[in-house]
C-alpha cells in the first residue's frame, strides 16, 4: 500500500456517549473492549483497505492522581467535547518505518516490548503488537502532526474486527478524503515527502494543524462527513513547540 | 518472498456436527464464516493466530448440487464418516508474486476470486492460483495452492473473534504439516524448501494428513483422512 | 414475595484491567459496552440469572466536577491486593413492580421513577436500553437515604435483556458459572433479616455473616465441571475511615 492513512484518533470526554452520538449521526457501528493503561478506545471500522476511528478517553480516573503534560492535554482538549487528536499513518514494513524514524531523528516504539501494559489489549485477551514512530515523551499529535505505524500481524488489525450489532448500522466502504489544517507544504515537510495531498487523500484548509474532518463512503448511501475540531483548536500547537 | 501457511481446508458432510466434534477434540474456539457466494458451501473457521486458520466447509444446499456432482470432499466425508483434509493453502503478499508462481507452474491466476459472505454482511475476497489448463485440480494431486489477500489482511480469518467456549486453548500457529507424496516433487512445486512450511512426509498418497497446532498447552495434533484416500486404510 | 439475588457491583479504578484480572483469576468472562451516565460497566455473568457489574467512572470531567469527598472514590482510592477493587453494592431482585413498591414503602421511601429519558438507564452498543426500577428511592432533599452497606432492590421488566443472559467475549480457558453458592456479608443476621423483613435472612439467600463492615466480602460461584471460585474483595465500608464526612 505504501504510505497510507491507518487510523484516526478522536479524543472524547466519554467514549461510550461519543460512540453513541456518532452512531446516531452517521450509522457507523463500533466495537468495544480495547484498552491500554488508563485509556480505552471504542473502535469504529471505516471499511477497506482497513481504516478505523478510535474514540479514546480515560477509563481510569485514578490516573489523574499523578498528572503529567499528556494527561493534562487530554483533559484540556476534551473539556469542550470531542476533538480529533491524531492522524495515524501506516507503512507495510519495519524497514519503511525505520526510514521514517530516521527522518524524524527519532526511534521506533518496538512491537515486541515484553510488558503487556505497553500494548493495546482486548477483552478476549489478545495483545496487539504495533510499532510506531516518532517515539519520545511528547507526541507529535500535540502539535497536530501525524505519526506512522506498522503492524507485524495485520490479520488482527482493529479495522477488521466485527462491530457490535448497533441499531441502524451502515456498511462503510472506506475513507474518501480527510480535511487537514495547514498546507500541503507543511505536511510534506513534516513527512519528508512530496505530494502528501494526493497520496494521503488530504485537503488542506489553512487552519491550525490537525485533522478537521473525514469523509467515509457507505454502501448504498450518501458519503458520511464526520466533522470535529482539531485538538490544536482547543490547545494551540505553539504550547508544545520543540 | 517465500510463501507462508495461510489455511488448511477440511471438508465435511455436516458442518454443524463437524464443528461440534472438532471443538471438543481440539479445545479450540471457532467462528461462523458465513457462506460462499455460490450459496452452496457453508464456512466455519478455527483461527489459529500467527496468520493461519482451519476452514471447515460443507454443502449447505444439497438441492443446488446435481446428483453425482457433489464436491469430492463431501463424498469422502460421507464414505469415511468423518471430515477429510482437502488441502493446504499458502499465502503471498502481492499479485505480482501470484502471477510469477502461476507462470512458473504453467498456469494462470484463477480469474474467479473466492468470495465469502460473512454473517455480518461484508464480503471476504481472496484470489488463488494456479489454474493449470488440462491438469487435475491442485488438491486432487495433493499439492498446495496459493492465495493473495491483497490489502484485505485486516479481515483475515486468523484474527477473527470466536464464539465463547469454556476451556478453550490459546492457539499460536502451526508447528508441522504432515503430507503424503514426495518431498522433492513438493519442493519443485513450491519453489521453496518444504521445511520452511513445517512439512514432513509420510510416504502415503499425495495429500494432507495431519497438522500440529501450537497452543498454550503444547502442540496438539489434528489428524483426518486425506480426500485423496480411496479407503480409510489408504 | 420471592427475593432473589440480582447482581453485585464491583467498583474498580480501571474496569478493563479489573475484568482482565478477574478473568485470569477465575476464568469468568465478561461483556463490554454497557454504560449509564458517567459510569461504564463490564458485566460478568455468574449463572442462575445473577451477574457482577464491574463498574467505574469513565468521564474524567464529570468526576472532577463531582462534589467531594466522594464515598465510592475514596474507597477505591484505598490500595489493596486487588488494585483498589471494592464491592460497592449488592442488589436484590423481585419479580413485579408491585412487590418493589411494597418494599419501597416499607423502607420509608418509594421506587425510582420510570425515567422517560433513555439515558437515565443502561445503554448497550446494540441500542438496547435496559430499563430498571429500584427501591428504596428517597426524593432528593427529603433527608432520607438508604443505610450504606445494605442491599437495594431491583425490578427489570425484560428478563432476556439482563446481562446474566448475554454472551461474553470469547477468551482462552473460560469457565461456565453455575450460580452463586454463598455470599460472605458484613454485619449480622439480625441486621439483614430486619432489612429484608424476614425471620432469618440466610434462610432465603445464601448469606454467611462475618460481623465486619457492612457489605459484600466474598462471593462463591459454582463452576461447571470444576471447583467453585471465591471472588474476595473488601466492601467500600471497610476502607472508609470516617463515614460521617460523606453527604450520601
Amino acid at each position: 500500500m505504501g504510505l497510507h492513512i491507518d487510523h484516526i484518533s478522536l479524543a472524547s470526554p466519554h467514549i461510550f456517549r461519543s460512540a453513541d452520538n456518532l452512531l446516531k449521526e452517521t450509522g457507523l457501528g463500533f466495537w468495544t473492549g480495547e484498552w491500554i493503561g488508563d485509556t480505552s478506545v471504542v473502535i469504529v471500522p471505516l471499511g477497506p483497505p482497513g481504516n478505523f476511528i478510535e474514540i479514546s478517553g480515560f477509563v481510569d480516573i485514578f490516573t489523574l492522581r499523578t498528572m503529567n503534560e499528556h494527561k493534562q492535554w487530554i483533559l484540556d482538549i476534551t473539556e469542550t467535547g470531542d476533538h480529533f487528536n491524531g492522524l495515524c499513518l501506516g507503512v507495510d514494513s519495519m524497514e519503511e518505518l525505520e526510514e521514517f524514524a530516521k527522518h524524524f531523528k527519532s526511534t521506533v516504539n518496538r512491537p515486541d516490548n515484553p510488558d503487556p501494559a505497553r500494548h493495546f489489549q482486548r477483552a478476549d485477551g489478545y495483545i496487539l503488537p504495533m510499532a510506531s514512530t516518532p517515539s519520545g515523551q511528547r507526541s507529535p499529535w500535540m502539535r497536530g502532526l501525524p505519526n506512522v505505524y506498522y503492524y507485524p500481524d495485520r490479520t488482527h488489525h482493529s479495522s477488521g474486527q466485527p462491530s457490535h450489532p448497533c441499531l441502524n448500522m451502515v456498511e462503510p466502504t472506506g475513507i474518501k478524503w480527510v480535511e487537514y489544517g495547514g498546507t500541503e507544504k507543511d505536511m510534506d515537510d513534516w513527512l519528508g515527502i512530496k505530494g502528501s495531498g494526493d497520496l494521503l487523500k488530504m485537503k488542506f484548509n489553512g487552519k491550525s494543524m490537525g485533522l478537521w474532518a473525514v469523509c467515509v463512503g457507505a454502501y448504498g448511501m450518501d458519503d458520511i462527513v464526520i466533522r470535529r475540531p482539531a485538538c490544536t483548536d482547543a490547545v494551540p500547537a505553539s504550547k508544545f513547540e520543540i | 518472498m517465500a510463501a507462508v501457511l495461510d489455511h488448511f481446508h477440511l471438508g465435511s458432510a455436516n458442518i454443524y456436527t463437524s464443528i461440534d466434534r472438532l471443538q471438543k477434540e481440539l479445545k479450540l474456539a471457532h467462528f461462523d464464516g458465513g457462506f460462499m457466494s455460490n450459496v452452496v458451501i457453508g464456512h466455519k473457521a478455527f483461527p489459529l493466530n500467527a496468520g493461519v486458520y482451519i476452514e471447515v466447509e460443507a454443502v449447505i444446499d444439497p438441492f443446488a448440487v446435481p446428483a453425482g456432482q457433489e464436491p469430492a470432499f463431501q463424498k469422502k466425508a460421507e464414505l469415511f464418516g468423518t471430515e477429510v483434509w482437502n488441502g493446504v493453502c499458502l499465502r503471498v503478499d502481492t499479485m505480482a508474486e501470484m502471477e510469477d508462481i502461476a507462470k512458473r507452474l504453467g498456469g494462470h491466476v484463477n480469474p474467479h476470486p473466492s468470495m465469502r459472505i460473512r454473517p455480518d454482511g461484508p464480503l471476504n475476497k481472496s484470489i488463488s492460483c494456479p489454474q493449470i489448463p488440462g491438469a487435475k485440480p491442485n488438491f486432487e494431486l495433493g499439492l498446495p495452492q496459493w492465495y493473495c489477500w491483497e490489502d484485505r489482511l485486516y479481515r483475515h480469518p486468523a484474527g477473527m473473534p470466536t464464539v465463547p467456549m469454556a476451556g478453550a486453548r490459546k492457539p499460536n500457529g502451526v508447528e508441522w504439516v504432515e503430507m503424503g507424496g514426495d518431498e522433492d516433487r513438493m519442493g519443485k512445486w513450491l519453489g521453496q524448501d518444504p521445511k520452511t512450511l513445517g512439512m514432513r512426509f509420510n510416504g502415503k498418497k499425495p495429500g494432507l494428513y495431519a497438522i500440529g497446532i501450537k497452543t498454550d498447552e503444547g502442540v496438539i495434533e489434528l489428524r483426518r483422512p486425506s480426500v485423496n484416500q480411496d479407503t480409510l486404510e489408504g | 414475595m420471592q427475593i432473589r439475588l440480582n447482581h453485585f457491583a464491583l467498583g474498580a479504578r480501571n474496569i478493563y484491567e479489573a475484568s482482565a484480572r478477574l478473568l485470569k483469576e477465575t476464568g469468568l468472562g465478561h461483556q463490554t459496552g454497557d454504560w449509564i451516565q458517567s459510569t461504564a460497566c463490564h458485566m460478568v455473568p455468574l449463572g442462575g440469572d445473577v451477574f457482577i457489574e464491574v463498574e467505574g467512572t469513565i468521564d474524567a470531567h464529570a468526576y472532577l466536577k463531582m462534589p467531594k469527598p466522594n464515598y465510592t472514590y475514596d474507597a477505591l482510592d484505598t490500595d489493596n491486593e486487588y488494585n483498589g477493587d471494592h464491592f460497592t453494592g449488592m442488589m436484590l431482585g423481585v419479580d413485579t413492580l408491585e412487590e418493589l413498591e411494597e418494599i419501597g414503602k416499607r423502607l420509608g421511601g418509594g421506587v425510582t421513577p420510570d425515567w422517560p429519558d433513555p439515558y437515565r438507564h443502561f445503554q448497550r452498543p446494540d441500542g438496547y436500553c435496559r430499563r430498571f426500577r429500584s427501591a428504596p428511592y428517597y426524593e432528593p432533599g427529603s433527608g432520607k437515604s438508604r443505610p450504606r452497606g445494605m442491599p437495594n432492590f431491583y425490578f427489570y421488566p425484560d428478563i432476556p435483556g439482563r446481562p446474566a443472559n448475554q454472551p461474553v467475549w470469547s477468551a482462552p480457558h473460560l469457565k461456565v458459572p453455575t450460580g452463586v453458592k454463598w455470599i460472605e456479608y458484613g454485619g449480622t443476621e439480625e441486621e439483614m433479616s430486619k432489612w429484608l423483613d424476614v425471620p432469618k435472612a440466610s434462610d432465603i439467600l445464601p448469606f454467611r455473616f462475618n460481623g465486619k463492615a457492612l457489605g459484600t466480602w466474598a462471593v462463591c460461584v459454582g463452576i461447571e465441571g470444576g471447583d467453585d471460585v471465591v471472588i474476595r474483595r473488601p466492601p467500600s465500608a471497610a476502607s472508609i475511615k470516617d463515614p460521617s464526612i460523606y453527604r450520601n
